[in-house]
């Protein structure tokens, strides 16, 4: 297999880190309505997570875990999942209607639906921003057959 | 956050701020504090931070219950714009995609 990717060094250090990254852009996402942060945020570090890999890995060894067609899948399941939250708004009251009763601040359960749309906003952009990625990096790579 | 009840008495709040003779003078704000008294007029501003994150009371306002009261304007007082964040979002990274992928251009190239 021809080598890809960046020296011994980099692949160790992303390796370690990467996880840690992915886990933190989903805390931020998860805990947007008690601490400064949220859905947009954390998409960007998860995405961040995802561009770190396939930089140090390379586009074909990284495809096992980001590829193309997981993130078109992912980034529509966002979207559809946003939207999902704000219909169920809707066929309760008014459209983006809280639902869930809030329950105490600062807990993580307390604002209602506003944590489920984080966590749709965070896949949505998480997946987007990493698919752009690949569409401006990787995408180049293959060339036009047929 | 019941979004009918709360435009309704935010329209209220407007009318009584905006009544006939208390029209405020162009370029101040009616959301702004009073410059000769200082206080917080009645109205939309005032009732999200005051409201965002109060313990639940379900006889008054049905509030966000988040503690951050960025994300509860983002997410429960504004969320359609915030929909309306994500549609941009979505379509551009659409147009991304339909712009850089291979497939496309090369059977347009093939046919002219």
């Amino acid at each position: 297999m021809k080598k890809t990717g960046m020296t011994l060094i980099v692949k160790n250090v992303a390796k370690l880190v990467t996880a840690f990254i992915a886990v933190f852009g989903i805390y931020i996402a998860l805990t947007g309505h008690i601490s400064p942060g949220g859905g947009f945020a954390g998409g960007v570090i998860l995405a961040a997570a995802a561009v770190l890999m396939v930089l140090a890995f390379g586009s074909g060894a990284s495809k096992r875990i980001v590829t193309e067609g997981k993130c078109h899948v992912w980034d529509a399941a966002g979207a559809i999942g946003f939207l999902v939250v704000a219909l169920c708004g809707y066929f309760v009251g008014s459209f983006f209607f809280n639902l869930v009763p809030p329950g105490n601040v600062f807990h993580l359960t307390s604002a209602g639906t506003i944590p489920l749309s984080n966590l749709a906003i965070l896949v949505k952009v998480g997946a987007g921003m990493a698919g752009v990625f690949l569409a401006l990096s990787a995408f180049r790579r293959v060339k036009p057959e047929e | 956050v019941g979004g009918f009840d709360q435009s309704t008495e935010d329209v209220t709040d407007m009318e009584l701020v905006v009544a006939p003779g208390t029209i405020p003078a162009f370029g101040e704000p009616v959301l702004a504090n009073d410059p000769a008294t200082h206080e917080v007029q009645p109205g939309v501003a005032k009732d999200y931070l005051q409201y965002t994150a109060k313990d639940p009371d379900p006889e008054q306002h049905r509030d966000t219950g988040a503690g951050n009261a960025v994300m509860g304007i983002l997410l429960d007082y504004r969320a359609y714009d915030t929909l309306g964040e994500a549609t941009v979002i979505f379509v551009s990274i659409l147009g991304a995609y339909a712009l850089l992928r291979h497939v496309g251009r090369k059977k347009k190239e093939g046919a002219a």
